[in-house]
């Protein structure tokens, strides 16, 4: 009897850095590694019955990923979880295996909302750069190193203030319009409605952490450069750099997926 | 300074398809690091994707890393954009294993598939930080190796590597004494040194069964060129076409056995989970036991969806009941290599392959459910006529008319058309390649009559094949044009939209030779070659011989199949 099993996974360290498309060949080697008894389909080009929720965009990492296999038979999920974990590659991790009913909706269907988490790296002058790193003396002043107005601004508390100030403005914008890649060519495309939440949570030693949760669905599953590249640049002068994305998680109707 | 910290933090995320330089796939071996230990790096002087495409890549990874006293690490030539940084931030290019820096390895070895992979070998050693001369470079340098089939003429490269390995034979150029006449041909190769021979031989493996084979290949996270299992079913190939390298280089014919062919493909696939088995060699069909390896195979492994291929099929030998075997599972292109227009300039080059086989072969396939073949034509090739060129034209049309006839539609034409390159170790090292204009208009000509909707035409770039040509011939006073070519910025030769002819031009004119002296000239029957110190075990007479009777238009039977034509491997 075949049975249908939905699994959650992570992919992360060197494997964020292929697309979809190769995942999609490196999970079915490690399922045929690991000798798991997946429903081949038919046709010239026989493949393995996996169907695997929104992709990730490349460069993202996440521990919170979904995919739906069809088995040939029932297996113990422990094991499967185990004997697949066995041989995957460094960057792909079983995180939790549960069966489902055959008649299941898809997980492109149900998933609706993906949270990530995005670390900003405060851009500052060279100089600066410097200074911060092995502390400030007295001779920088001196040597118009930092300028006044520069240290004015230090204070931590100040910058997150003014990052949460930049936010409200930036999401009570009505129209938030960006140039999507697309394999067709660039397409503009209107992404306020897509941005359910910002926050930007903390700043410590120039890191700023930023919470940002985006619809998925029929409009697509947008890639949250995109908001974070309009929002920085609707900043002005405070500066930026991404230095990690995480999708943290990818919710059914706001729940869980498993 | 640390190389994975910056390559992560800020280096992946600016370039196209960072998964080129993370490694950590599934296979991959890290050893742990040992004083005594000689560290290799194995460089492959192209991108990441078509590296991992070579299996004797992959033989060497594994027996450098099986021995104790040894590792191996691999680096590929970085893309342009990564080439860039990696500039800008002065970082050298590193290992995929543990991010070393090139050069801190205690041996840099460079595979040569070819000979326009040349300026790229340059660009690593400058990027991994290495003096490009030899005599440039100091003690903590590493030494710098070759090998591979473009070795098999080094001079060219010969101011750069240390030493090239032929086989198993080891050269080092530094040991011999070039001179040349005025009308610059070489007029002797001298050994320097005592120990030194005149004549280094190529080694070979006699038993292909107790040859190592990794049974661990490496599974790339990226698609690579030939992402599948590659099964070496057996080296050289004793066909005998009059302009193929590989065919004379790699005598005499080593099988292995279909037991441990099977054995191997077993143990491969349980650790690599492909989902496809590649049969390679020179010429797959040629195989003795061809039809019991292919149902074998395939019987073992279509529960699992794990398919069967062949590489290329050769008119003569493909069996429509073997073409159905392959498709039981997986659905492969069919390709034939007609490889020449007429019969009469099939008997030229050797070609053992009769038209109506062609045409026989190909109905059988389109019976069977095939609606895509794929034709290999060279044109250029010695003697060649307009009526030739014709010929490709009235073979291609046959083909077409007969995919209407049996399909009752259009069939797909896949033409892919290369330029003839003379080679050394052939019979055609003594000819001239044709001249660039002719070789164009040759192209064009076959373009405009196949232009057609059911029909994909892939042309050579003339003036890479020509660059080729004089590389494959040349001596080593074109390392010097090499040198020049590379502060002129020429990398990625193999690559049509980086490939910078005039930069070329300009570094033969400011070293004073002349591109047409080594590509456009016959070169005399006495001649010495720069490769006449370097033997692949095939006679220079015997090679004469071969062109003495191709231009007659005389056939050589397969030495497996007759008797032994003193070829001089055996």
């Amino acid at each position: 009897m075949e049975k249908l099993v939905r699994i959650k996974y992570s992919k992360d360290g060197p494997l964020q850095y292929i697309s979809h498309l190769n995942l999609v060949q490196v999970f079915s080697r490690t399922l045929r590694r690991a000798d798991i008894p997946v429903v081949i389909s038919g046709g010239f080009n026989p493949r393995f019955k996996i169907s695997f929720g929104p992709p990730l965009p490349l460069g993202i990492s996440s521990n919170s990923e979904y995919l739906d296999l069809k088995l040939k038979e029932a297996v113990n999920l422990g094991e499967l979880k185990e004997k697949i974990n066995q041989v995957s590659p460094l960057g792909l991790k079983i995180i939790k295996a549960r069966e489902i009913p055959l008649n299941s909706e898809s997980l492109t269907k149900i998933i609706d909302s993906a949270a990530y988490l995005i670390i900003l790296k405060r851009k500052l002058n060279k100089d600066l750069e410097e200074v911060s790193k092995r502390g400030f003396r007295e001779e920088d002043f001196h040597q118009n190193k930092i300028k006044e107005e520069n240290l004015g601004e230090i204070s931590p508390e100040e910058v997150l203030e003014k990052a949460r100030g930049n936010i409200r403005d930036f999401l009570s914008l009505k129209e938030i319009r960006v140039e999507k890649q697309t394999p067709k060519g660039t397409k503009n495309i209107d992404t306020r409605p897509l941005i359910l939440k910002m926050e930007a949570q903390r700043y410590k030693d120039q890191i700023l952490k930023l919470e940002l949760w985006l619809s998925i669905g029929p409009a697509g599953n947008l890639n949250p450069r995109y908001v974070i590249g309009s929002w920085l640049s609707s900043c002005g002068d405070y500066d930026f750099d991404i230095r990690q994305i995480y999708r943290k998680g990818l919710y059914a109707r706001g729940k869980a997926v498993i | 300074m640390n190389i994975k910290k910056i390559l992560f933090a800020e280096l992946l995320d600016k370039v196209e398809k960072p998964g080129r330089y993370t490694g950590k796939e599934y296979n991959e071996i890290i050893k742990k690091e040992d004083k005594s230990m000689i560290k290799v790096a194995l460089v492959f002087p192209d991108l990441y994707e078509i590296g991992m495409s070579y299996l004797g890549f992959k033989i060497l990874y594994e027996i450098i890393n099986q021995r104790e006293d040894a590792l191996a690490e691999r680096v590929f030539s970085p893309a342009v954009d990564m080439d860039k940084l990696l500039r800008e931030q002065e970082l050298p290019i590193f290992s995929l294993e543990t991010y070393r820096s090139l050069n801190s390895f205690d041996l840099v070895g460079f595979t040569l598939q070819h000979e326009l992979c040349f300026s790229n070998v340059l660009n690593l050693l400058e990027l991994g930080q290495i003096p490009l001369r030899k005599e440039e470079r100091k003690e903590k340098d590493p030494l710098v190796m070759a090998g591979g089939p473009a070795a098999f003429n080094p001079e060219p490269l010969s101011p750069f590597i240390d030493l090239f390995v032929i086989g198993e034979g080891v050269y080092v150029p530094s040991f011999y004494e070039v001179d040349y006449w005025a009308d610059g041909r070489i007029k002797s190769i001298t050994p320097r040194e005592k120990e030194a021979p005149p004549l280094v031989r190529k080694r070979l493996i006699t038993n292909l069964d107790q040859a190592p084979f990794p049974p661990f290949p490496l599974v790339p996270n990226l698609e690579v060129v030939h992402d599948r299992i590659t099964l070496e079913i057996f080296r050289g190939c004793t066909r005998g076409c009059r302009f193929c390298q590989a065919g004379m280089i790699y005598r005499p014919v080593r099988e292995r056995s279909v037991e441990n062919l099977i054995k191997l493909a077993e143990e491969i696939l349980a650790h690599t989970g492909y989902e496809e088995i590649s049969l390679s060699s020179l010429s797959s069909t040629d195989y003795s036991q061809i039809e019991e390896l292919i149902t074998k195979l395939v019987d073992r492994f279509k529960e699992k969806g794990v398919g069967v291929s062949l590489p290329s099929l050769r008119i003569d030998a493909f069996s429509v009941s073997l073409a159905q075997q392959i498709q039981r599972v997986r659905k492969t292109g069919l390709t034939f290599a007609p490889e020449v227009g007429t019969q009469r300039l099939r008997e030229v080059i050797n070609k053992k392959v009769q038209e109506e086989d062609l045409y026989t072969s190909i109905q059988a396939a389109l019976k069977g459910g095939w609606r895509r073949v794929k034709l290999y034509f060279m044109i250029g090739l010695p003697t060649e006529t307009e009526e030739d060129i014709e010929g490709i034209v009235r073979l291609v049309n046959k083909v077409d008319q007969l995919g209407r006839e049996v399909t009752g539609k259009k069939i797909g034409i896949n033409i892919s058309v290369s330029a003839f390159v003379p080679k050394a170790h052939t019979p055609f090292q003594w000819e001239a390649q044709e001249g660039i204009d002719v070789l164009e208009q040759k192209l064009n000509y076959l373009n405009k009559r196949l232009k057609r909707r059911n029909i994909s035409f892939s042309y050579p770039d003339i003036e890479r094949s020509y660059l080729e040509a004089v590389f494959a011939r040349g001596d080593r006073r074109l390392g010097e044009v090499l040198e020049k070519a590379h502060y002129l910025g020429c990398k990625f030769d193999a690559w049509r939209e980086q490939f910078k002819f005039r930069a070329w031009q300009e570094a033969f004119k400011e070293s004073g030779l002349s591109m047409e002296f080594y590509a456009h000239r016959e070169r005399r029957d006495e001649e010495i070659f720069p490769w006449e110190h370097i033997s692949s075990g095939v006679k220079k007479e015997y090679l004469f011989e071969e062109k003495k009777k191709a231009l007659r238009g005389e056939m050589t039977p397969d030495c497996r199949l007759a008797s032994c034509n003193s070829c001089g491997v055996c």
